[in-house]
This record gives C-alpha cells, sequence and structure tokens, in this order.
C-alpha cells in the first residue's frame, strides 16, 4: 500500500507536458507503481483530450496528408524498447530501466552508501539510484531546491515517517539524514532540483560525484 | 437503466426525465465521438487507410493548432502532426478505449512527441508506451470503462467551457504552452499559491477527484 504519493501540481505539469526530464522520470516511474496516481494522471491528461477538441484547426500545408502515408509507409514499426540486462531489472519501474545500462555499476559515495548517476538530456536536475545499507544512514545533507525520492527496494525512515516501495519522500529546506531500515539495502531513485550541500562530518567527505554533478548542473541553467 | 430516473406522471416530466433526455443527447454524441474510436481500432485490425485518413482529417489541424499555441512555427507545428499521425499509425494497436478517449490517447501522442522534439539533443522522451506497458499495479476498478471514458469526455468538454476566465486561462497554460505551475506564476505575476489554487479550482470544476491532495 502506498502512502506517499507526488505533489497534485507535478503531476497535473507530467500529463501537460512542461515537466523538464528529472522531474518526469520521477512521475513515470512513481505512476507505473501507484494506480491512485496513475488514475489521477489519466484523469488530468482527459483534460488535454478536451482541449485538443477545443482549439480552432489550423490548417495543414499542402500534400501534408501525401507525406503522412509516405511516413506510414516507409518507416518500420517501433520496436519494443530493450529490457535492461542489468541485474536491477527486476525492481526498475520501466521509464526507469532505459536510463540504467546494463554495464552500469553502483560506485562507491562514502559512508557505506553507493550510487548510479543517471544520464539525464536537459534541465537544471540531478538522478541518480542510491544504495543505502540494510540499517545505514545516507549522510545528512541539505538542498537549494527540492529532493524526491522513490523507495525500489527496503524501507527508510525519515523525520517520523516510513518510506517502502512505491512511496516518495519528498525533502524540503531542512536538512535531513534517512536511516534504512535493517535487513535488504534500501535502493532509491533521487531526483535532486537545484545543488546538494553536503553537511556534518561524512557528509563533507562524501560525494565527489554529486558536486561535481551540482557544480555542472548550475553551470547549465 | 439507472436507478435514479423515475418516470414523472400525469405527462408532467420531471426533473429526472429531463436528466434523462440529456443523458441520451450525450451519449448520442459519445457513440458519435466514439467513431474516432472505431477508426483507431480499423487502423490497427486492418491497416485501413480510408480510416487513417479520415483520423487525420479532424485530428491533424487541431494538432497543429494546439502545438502552435505554445509559440512553435507553423513548420515545427506541423513537423510534430507528422510524427504524432505516423505514431498513431503505428501504435494503433495500443489504444484501449476502456482506459482513454480518442482524443485523450492522441493528445497523450503528440504531447510526447513534442517532448522528443524538445529533447532531440537528448535522450528520446519517456514514451507514452513506456509507461503504458509499466502498468504493474492493476488500474482502478472501472466497470464500463469505455461508454464512461468517453462520455466523460463529452461532459468534460461542456464543462470547460462554463469555466470562470481566469480558472481557463491557467489551464490553457499549462496545456497548450507546456508551462508549469511555476513557469505561469512567473509570467502572470501571480504567487505559486495562487496559480495551484486556480488549478484546483478548475480541476475541481471539471469534476475531477483530486485523490490523496497533500498540501
Ligand atoms: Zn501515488
Amino acid at each position: 500500500m502506498i502512502a506517499h504519493h507526488l505533489p497534485l501540481d507535478m503531476l497535473v505539469d507530467y500529463a501537460a507536458g512542461s515537466l523538464k526530464e528529472g522531474p518526469a522520470l520521477m512521475v513515470a516511474s512513481h505512476v507505473a507503481l501507484c494506480a491512485q496516481c496513475r488514475t489521477q494522471v489519466a484523469a488530468f491528461e482527459a483534460v488535454g483530450g478536451a482541449l485538443l477538441e477545443e482549439v480552432r484547426p489550423a490548417p495543414l500545408s499542402e500534400g501534408a496528408f501525401e507525406r503522412a502515408l509516405a511516413g506510414i509507409d516507409s518507416r518500420p514499426p517501433a520496436m519494443p524498447a530493450p529490457a535492461s540486462q542489468h541485474d536491477l531489472a527486476a525492481i526498475l519501474p520501466l521509464p526507469l530501466r532505459r536510463y540504467v545500462p546494463a554495464k552500469a555499476r553502483w560506485k562507491h559515495a562514502g559512508g557505506g552508501v553507493r550510487e548510479i548517476g543517471l544520464k539525464l538530456g536537459e534541465g537544471p536536475h540531478l538522478a541518480v539510484l542510491l544504495r543505502i545499507p540494510g540499517g545505514g544512514v545516507m549522510a545528512k545533507h541539505r538542498h537549494t531546491g527540492l529532493e524526491f525520492s522513490l523507495v525500489l527496494q527496503g524501507a527508510f525512515t525519515d523525520r517520523g515517517a516510513r518510506y517502502a516501495p512505491g512511496d516518495v519522500c519528498l525533502a524540503a529546506e531542512p536538512e535531513h539524514e534517512p536511516l534504512a531500515d535493517a535487513g535488504v539495502d534500501c535502493i532509491c531513485l533521487a531526483v535532486i532540483d537545484g545543488p546538494i550541500v553536503l553537511t556534518g562530518r561524512i557528509g563533507r567527505l562524501l560525494n565527489p560525484w554529486l558536486r561535481l554533478k551540482a557544480k555542472r548542473a548550475a553551470a547549465r541553467r | 437503466m439507472r436507478a435514479g430516473f423515475r418516470l414523472g406522471t400525469a405527462g408532467r416530466l420531471w426533473p429526472a426525465q429531463l436528466a434523462l433526455q440529456v443523458l441520451e443527447k450525450s451519449v448520442e454524441k459519445a457513440i458519435q465521438e466514439d467513431r474516432f474510436g472505431d477508426l483507431i481500432d480499423a487502423v490497427a485490425r486492418r491497416r485501413d487507410k480510408a480510416a487513417f485518413r479520415e483520423l487525420f482529417r479532424h485530428f491533424a489541424p487541431r494538432l497543429k493548432s494546439f502545438c502552435q499555441r505554445g509559440g512553435g512555427s507553423s513548420e515545427a507545428a506541423e513537423e510534430i502532426v507528422q510524427e504524432a499521425m505516423v505514431s498513431l499509425w503505428r501504435k494503433a494497436g495500443t489504444f484501449d478505449r476502456s482506459r482513454a478517449s480518442a482524443s485523450t490517447w492522441i493528445y497523450t501522442i503528440a504531447r510526447n512527441k513534442r517532448i522528443d522534439t524538445l529533447r532531440r539533443a537528448g535522450k528520446p522522451a519517456l514514451d507514452g508506451d513506456d509507461y503504458a506497458l509499466a502498468r504493474q499495479a492493476p488500474m482502478e476498478e472501472r466497470p464500463d470503462g469505455m461508454l464512461e471514458a468517453v462520455q466523460s469526455q463529452e461532459k468534460l468538454r461542456s464543462l470547460l467551457q462554463d469555466l470562470p476566465r481566469e480558472q481557463r486561462l491557467v489551464l490553457e497554460k499549462a496545456y497548450y504552452e507546456d508551462k508549469t505551475h511555476s513557469d505561469i506564476a512567473h509570467e502572470l505575476g501571480l504567487p505559486l499559491g495562487t496559480v495551484k489554487s486556480r488549478i484546483r479550482l478548475a480541476l475541481g470544476r471539471l469534476r475531477i477527484s483530486l485523490q490523496g491532495v497533500e498540501s
């Protein structure tokens, strides 16, 4: 049972097609696991469908239909997206799989936490898979923007709430320090909007990759 | 026949009966609208080019207009229309009218194509198919899904037309112009909270139930 969902306005923005790639990946991944949010997104998409019927039609240039016909005759049918061969594939919702190449390896991020950076083609966001050992702590950190974490395996507790697979933890300003349940490693998709600032003793040493990405992201803005 | 509709006595039309007549009209329209659903099925099953032509005639000019509202050139909009219509042809087999009306399904195809175009430099966008295939948890139960999806589409359109102007405006900016809540707030010089509440009010008027609303 999923207890922690995405904010409604993010689902609207997703349905309207205005989200950048990082947050769109977060929504698509959560929605793949969450029937409630999927139903909600479908309702918002229906608004898009109704608005499409509402526009005044614009005339197309001459021969447009013939070009479309040529298009359907010449192009091969779409191939299904190749399934990721990565060991993680079983726990990755489909939209996320193509972001995790078969050869992706966990890298040490310090403090026992490991990570796989995901490549985004657009926007100022960072996307990363994090793996916190069972019973472990993610270094204390804060961010200038929002951080969304979607649990894919295991569970963690943060500021008094528990997050299990499918749940999204939304961390805004204050510093936080998620604690993984004992048992299996906790694996999350984290999407971060705005540079991360690591605090605390481990944090200062931790995570050169995230720091580098944050700098690049700031430069891309 | 649904519960709640009773025949009036002495030749008077009771409100319930009037409602029934209105309902019948909208069902008529709904059936008419689902002609597009049938056409998509014809494309899926028989690779029917005449059906494709009819779909093109209805949707392509609307898609073009829709794309241009976002500020793109006529050429760029047509490019997206072409891609979307070819995509419609290829993916017709994945159309499921119990989940979405024809226009909603086509809207999502065009939306994804538009995102693809924007991200062309990078990675192909999250395709709607991905997420269709990714249905790992079942959709919430919807008995009579097909009729409901189509009917609610008709109802949505008439409710849209009755929206107060300021609510309609924010919806149009979100959907036509691809603006996020914060983009809209910035553009209109409004606090983000105001934009959020306008969009929620609009969705409420469209009788879209907002579940698990936080903050
Ligand atoms: Zn949800």
